[in-house]
């Protein structure tokens, strides 16, 4: 049986469109009337200009038969979380404090989206200013659990197959862990491979633009697209782009893995502890070299670093709003930029410092090995809508600025995803790429949320 | 703030300025955030930094 358009990945959905077997009209439609069926239910999405996403669609469907240069993702759909700016279209942060702020011009990676032949489907929830205040979004798995944050509604869309790719952010956890919640494949790229220029900022030393799929072939292709210095962008890479495509072929292999037991073995869930080592053993039966080892000593204070430099790059950030608007802002973020308004310029300065020392440490770490492997939360997600969960295991990688991508593996015994986590030296996506594409073929979950999928 | 200070002394001292920047109401609205943030910050304190070691700027 045709499987329906909304079920195809990137890829897959790019590469019908090129063939012209798939109408960019028909799989905009198709995915228009899944988020009509579905969205009153997971509340995904914020924003969706439905004429104009029509109206892109067509102008796709031009090009094909015109026999216009079609760019790599040509008439494929792409969600935004709430942060990114659009220009002429609404981006309210999640906010009554950004409620009516329309940018007037397109974020970098958005503008890149579109240059490579995307389509913007709409915005999507995004927890306020993207951090910790949860959203409304539910998670497709079980509606009374947290599809996590921030990036919660582009998590949820993706999952419930509402769009096949979307943007969030990380600047502890919220891309990596919400595709765990979810079931999806999550990357983290290397600070500053994507372009933060018009994405609005948590903390300007933190924060990654971050990418959501279903598959590592798409979260690969996302990144090609979307890569790239910018001038705009004082946190740029300046790096040439490589082909990641290529890089993950090459890596594309039973890999060296290095597995980390301390602290991720007492950290965890049991539940989640065992997964992890299953998945390690299943993936050294089918080839793979699994080996233990150790964390740096200067990961015992990472958590603390991190969040020392979240708070004052926040309340930096916000510090004009809050002095005539604190009471517009949800709990959790007003209190983390208090926190940041009160802690010492010093203090600030030396969390700074440890966290260079810290991002020299764990890049020798991943260098070890070809890739790094934990699981990727603490615990399945947690049946509390109060909650984002728990970002422990992203936010070091964060704070190093290393890339991470995260491979959907199992269910928990509630039917909650679970995850593996695969981390790397600086700059080394096509490798952890590669080693993520291996282990979704040897033990990947396969499978999406069951009553929306 | 001396490397010696404990995580109570750190406590101590963001409420009396979380006290004058927003006053005392709110201070007893962030009692577990100054808390959780006292610890943090003698945890950072706490550690050893070499001397030549600068500060991350841009990640």
């Amino acid at each position: 049986m045709m499987p329906e358009p909304y079920e195809f990945s990137v890829v897959e959905a790019a590469a019908r469109i090129r063939k012209g077997v798939l109408s960019p009209v028909a799989l905009a439609e198709s995915l228009l009337a899944r988020i009509d069926a579905l969205d009153s239910d997971l509340q995904a999405w914020v924003t969706i200009d439905r004429e104009a996403v029509l109206a892109a669609a067509r102008h796709s469907e031009n090009d094909v038969r015109s026999g216009a240069p079609l760019g790599p993702i040509h008439g494929v759909p792409v969600g935004l979380k709430d942060i990114f700016y659009t220009a002429g279209m609404l981006t309210a942060c999640g906010s009554k404090v950004y409620a009516d702020f329309v940018p007037d011009f397109d974020a970098t990676c958005v503008a890149k989206i579109k240059a490579a032949g995307g389509i913007i489907l709409g915005k999507a929830v995004t927890t306020e200013f993207a951090t910790s205040d949860p959203s409304p979004t539910h998670n497709p798995w079980n509606l009374e659990h947290t599809p996590g944050g921030s990036s919660s509604g582009s998590s949820a869309a993706v999952a419930a197959r509402m769009v096949p790719a979307a943007l969030g952010s990380q600047t502890g956890g919220s891309t990596c862990r919400p595709a765990a919640y979810n079931g999806i494949v999550g990357l983290k790229p290397t600070y500053g491979r994507i372009s933060r220029y018009g994405v609005v900022p948590v903390s300007w030393s933190l924060d990654h633009v971050g990418i959501l799929t279903r598959t590592v072939a798409d979260a690969a292709l996302m990144l090609q697209v979307m890569s790239g210095e910018d001038g705009n962008d004082p946190g740029s890479l300046r790096l040439p782009v490589p082909d990641f495509s290529a890089q993950m072929a090459e890596h594309d292999r039973p890999p060296r893995i290095g597995l980390v037991r301390q602290y991720y073995q007492d950290y965890s869930t049991p539940e989640i502890w065992a997964h992890t080592e299953a998945i390690a053993n299943q993936l050294a039966e089918a080839g793979a070299e699994v080996e233990e080892i150790p964390l740096p000593d200067s990961f015992a204070r990472v958590h603390s670093f991190q969040r020392v430099v979240m708070n004052v790059d926040c309340a930096a950030f916000h510090e004009a709003n809050h002095r005539t608007r604190a009471a517009d802002y949800g709990p959790r973020i007003r209190a983390g930029m208090e926190m940041g308004m009160l802690i010492p310029t010093a203090t600030y300065l030396k969390a700074q410092r440890l966290r260079r020392q810290f991002r020299a440490d764990l890049n020798e770490m991943a260098s070890k090995v070809d890739v790094v492997m934990t699981p990727a939360t603490p615990a399945p997600a947690p049946k509390d809508l109060n909650t984002t969960g728990d970002a422990a295991y992203q936010v070091p990688w964060t704070a190093a600025g290393l890339p991470t991508v995260v491979v959907p593996t199992g269910l928990s015994e509630l039917g909650m995803p679970m995850a593996v986590q695969f981390g790397g030296p600086w700059a080394e996506e096509g490798r952890v790429l590669g080693a993520s594409q291996w282990c979704e073929r040897v033990a990947g979950l396969n499978q999406g949320p069951p009553n929306y999928s | 703030m001396s490397l010696t200070k404990s995580e109570d002394w750190y406590y101590e001292e963001m409420r009396r300025r979380a006290v004058a920047m927003f006053g005392e109401e709110r201070a007893q609205d962030l009692e577990d955030y100054l808390r959780t943030t006292a610890r943090q910050i003698a945890d950072v304190e706490d550690a050893e930094a070499h001397p030549d070691l600068e500060p991350v700027v841009q990640g």
